[in-house]
């Protein structure tokens, strides 16, 4: 006969064995739950990253539409913006044909160019409105660099602030002196030449003064109600899009043709694409 | 305000009054170049603070012409309110500045001083635009409150006495004068 009977021992060793695989089924649980638990964290961290990253994203962009959105608004508008073109050049003419210019004498020189001397000041609602018909004008001839957009005392007359600007050209010099800024702090002076230019030019102590190819300029040369109250934006807009109907743009255009006129008269009508055109042919036949 | 009344009652001094607001104004808004008559014609450049300044000193100029004439009349004007009303005046025209002004550019120039003498002057008279008008405006409100003083006690008007009688006395009183 066999004796099936198990010894307790046998049977204390096959407990342990249970005890072990148990013991090692949770440790696996346990493992298995800990990868589980680091991936669901690395997931959250993911998550987390990419919330806060485009958040961030999102808050730089809303800042960045806002400060172009301000931008566009302020004094100073980018110097593309402002250096882009005031549209072509049209045939409008002043009324006479060299406006509010009289003639003064013999133009101004400057290295064998002729020179065109502005006198005047930030704060000047008048020296604001006549720098349309300058930069219009000087635009055909060269080109202007760091020219931002600002405005008169009281933000009323948009214009161009050309006291940091450059301007190039091969034809024309361009002396611009403002005196006093916006606030009326003290900005250029004028040289011993500028200043006896000036009190034969100006008695009266007036500003702006503007004089270019032997004519001068005291005061506006148009009608500022015109531009007073609109934006900077608006005016270069209606500048580009060039309507005749806008008495504005014909204003601005005619002072602009003047201009040109008295500088291709000085120069021996120098560059011809710019003093061959009817307008500038028209108007220089009428000068002294 | 009696003496107001007492002078306000006579159509001429109202209309004195009215010219020399209207006159005023035109003045300082053109002195100002908010008004600017040139080769383009007439035109007009909406500057906010020049307009009001300008017509507050105006308004005050007007109210104090007519009281002046009278207080003169009864030789009751001193010459504190007369010159406190010239000097409000002037005052005002040197604060009306903007960028080419015209009355004092031309007495200077017809002085012999230059051009660039004149700017470095109307550039200072430009900073200092606003404490210019407000002592324009002290001194003609200080000549108008004075000159109605100066009546109220010069023919004792009070609200008691009927205004026919005051102004019979005051007619009285600039005969004698006279």
């Amino acid at each position: 006969m066999r004796n099936t009977a198990q010894s307790p021992e046998s049977k204390s060793g096959r407990k342990s064995d249970k005890q072990s695989r148990r013991l090692q089924q949770q440790t696996l649980q346990r493992e298995k739950e800990a990868a589980r638990q680091k991936v669901r964290q690395a997931t959250r961290r993911k998550r987390l990253a990419l919330t806060i990253g485009g958040g961030i994203l999102a808050a730089a962009a809303l800042a960045g539409a806002v400060a172009l959105a301000l931008r566009g608004n302020a004094t100073s508008v980018s110097e593309n913006a402002v250096a882009a073109s005031l549209g072509a050049p049209t045939s409008d003419i002043a009324s006479p044909p060299t406006g509010a210019f009289n003639h003064v004498g013999a133009p101004l020189y400057q290295g064998g160019k002729p020179e065109l001397l502005f006198i005047g000041a930030q704060y000047c609602p008048h020296c604001a409105g006549q720098r349309w018909a300058i930069v219009k004008a000087l635009n055909q001839f060269g080109t202007f660099s760091n020219v931002t957009s600002s405005a008169n005392d009281d933000g009323t007359i948009p214009t161009f602030n050309l006291h940091d600007a450059t301007y190039t050209s091969k034809y024309v010099a361009l002396v611009h002196k403002d005196l006093e800024d916006r606030s009326h702090n003290t900005l250029d002076s004028l040289s011993s030449d500028e200043q006896s230019i000036f009190s034969q030019l100006d008695p009266s102590g007036g500003i702006p003064l503007i004089t270019v190819g032997g004519y001068a300029l005291l005061g506006d040369g148009y009608d500022l109600s015109f531009i007073q109250g609109k934006s900077f934006n608006a005016v270069q807009r209606a500048m580009q899009r060039g309507n005749r109907s806008d008495p504005l743009v014909a204003a601005v255009n005619g002072e602009a043709n003047s201009i040109t006129a008295f500088i291709c008269h000085a120069d021996k009508m120098q560059p011809q694409p710019v003093c061959s055109r009817p307008v500038i042919r028209s108007i220089v036949s009428h000068l002294q | 305000m009696a003496a107001l009344r007492l002078v306000y009652r006579s159509p001429w001094n109202v209309l004195l009054a009215l010219a020399a607001f209207v006159a005023m104004t035109l003045f300082y808004l053109w002195s100002s170049q908010v008004l600017v008559v040139g080769r383009q014609g007439v035109s007009f450049l909406v500057q906010k603070q020049y307009i009001a300044a300008a017509l507050i000193m105006a308004l005050l100029f007007g109210l104090v012409v007519p009281l002046l004439v009278y207080a003169a009349r009864l030789a009751a004007a001193s010459a504190s309110q007369t010159s406190g009303t010239a000097l409000g005046a002037v005052f005002g025209a040197l604060s009306m500045t903007c960028c080419a002004p015209v009355i004092l550019p031309a007495i200077l120039s017809l002085l012999g001083f230059s051009g660039t003498t004149i700017l470095s002057l109307n550039l200072t008279l430009n900073r200092f635009w606003m404490p210019l008008a407000v002592a324009g405006i002290i001194l003609l409100t200080y000549s108008s409150v004075s000159v109605v003083q100066s009546l109220n006690r010069e023919c004792n008007v009070d609200s008691s006495t009927d205004s026919a009688s005051t102004e019979r006395e005051i007619e009285s009183r600039s005969a004698v004068h006279r």
